[in-house]
């Protein structure tokens, strides 16, 4: 049921990626689709990818679309009066991409008692003990090939906005 | 079960995100579209990492993240600085760029 209605959701905003003319609907459709992604990689049994899922994709990088689109400011916006059922309808839309996640919240709770359960003595790793313990050993370099990635990014941005100051 | 037709939704939101690089005229909304088919290929990551059981796929998807974020950054950088030049962001404005 879950997955059915994820996969639905998933079509419908990406549709709307493609299909809606205004930029900021494109950058708003993107973000529901980064949300219900979420909850594809929940299902598959990858909580910590959906946690970053959220916070990194959803949080920075879709909001920085929307922050740059409004500072570009391309066209001035007229305001859509009337158009009611379509204002209803999208909103609608909107709540409806948190059922998928309200639907899971009784398997959550029960996710978290397996994982923990009380009276018990540790024996096992968790979810994220072990995705990390991979990720510091067998992909080390990559790691740190990661961290240099994203060092030479920002050296480079800062290098390209400098210059622009000084053309003028 | 349903893991068939997530292989499907994967290979859906690649290929839309695929025609939108053509069809979109925006600068923005084509970078918008190279996120899309980014993410697409962060659920078959974690798609096969289920299928086979094994951690890999998950920490491919910490890399492409990474990934994407340089990608936003430096993609934005290009295109706030051809905005501040042409004053629009087309794709034919990459025409007119002088190396």
């Amino acid at each position: 049921m879950v997955d059915i209605l994820l996969i639905i959701f998933a079509v419908i905003f990406s549709c709307g990626i493609l299909f809606s003319k205004d930029p900021i609907v494109s950058a708003f459709f993107l973000l529901l689709t980064f949300l219900d992604l979420a909850g594809i990689f929940y299902q598959l049994g990858s909580p910590f990818i959906a946690a970053i899922q959220i916070l990194v994709y959803a949080g920075a990088i879709a909001v920085l679309f929307l922050f740059v689109l409004m500072l570009l400011n391309l066209k001035k916006r007229v305001p859509h009066r009337g158009q009611w059922l379509k204002k209803i309808s999208f909103s609608l839309l909107v709540v409806a991409t948190f059922i998928p996640f309200i639907l899971t919240t009784p398997r959550l709770k029960m996710a978290i008692d397996l994982m923990d359960p009380p009276g018990l003595e540790k024996t096992y790793k968790l979810p994220m003990e072990r995705l990390f313990s991979v990720l510091f050993s067998e992909h080390f370099l990559a790691f740190e090939y990661a961290t240099l990635l994203l060092l030479f990014v920002i050296i480079t941005v800062i290098l390209m906005m400098k210059n622009q100051g000084e053309e003028k | 079960m349903f893991i068939d037709y997530y292989y499907y939704l994967a290979f859906f939101l690649f290929f839309l995100g695929f025609a939108g690089c053509f069809f979109k005229k925006n600068l923005i909304s084509v970078f918008i579209c190279i996120e899309l088919m980014l993410a697409a290929t962060n659920l078959l990551f974690v798609i096969y990492g289920h299928e086979y059981k094994i951690l890999d796929g998950d920490i491919f998807v910490l890399f492409s993240i990474v990934l994407a974020a340089a990608e936003a950054a430096i993609g934005f950088c290009l295109i706030i600085r051809l905005f501040r030049k042409y004053g629009v962001i087309e794709k034919s404005t990459l025409d007119e760029v002088e190396l």
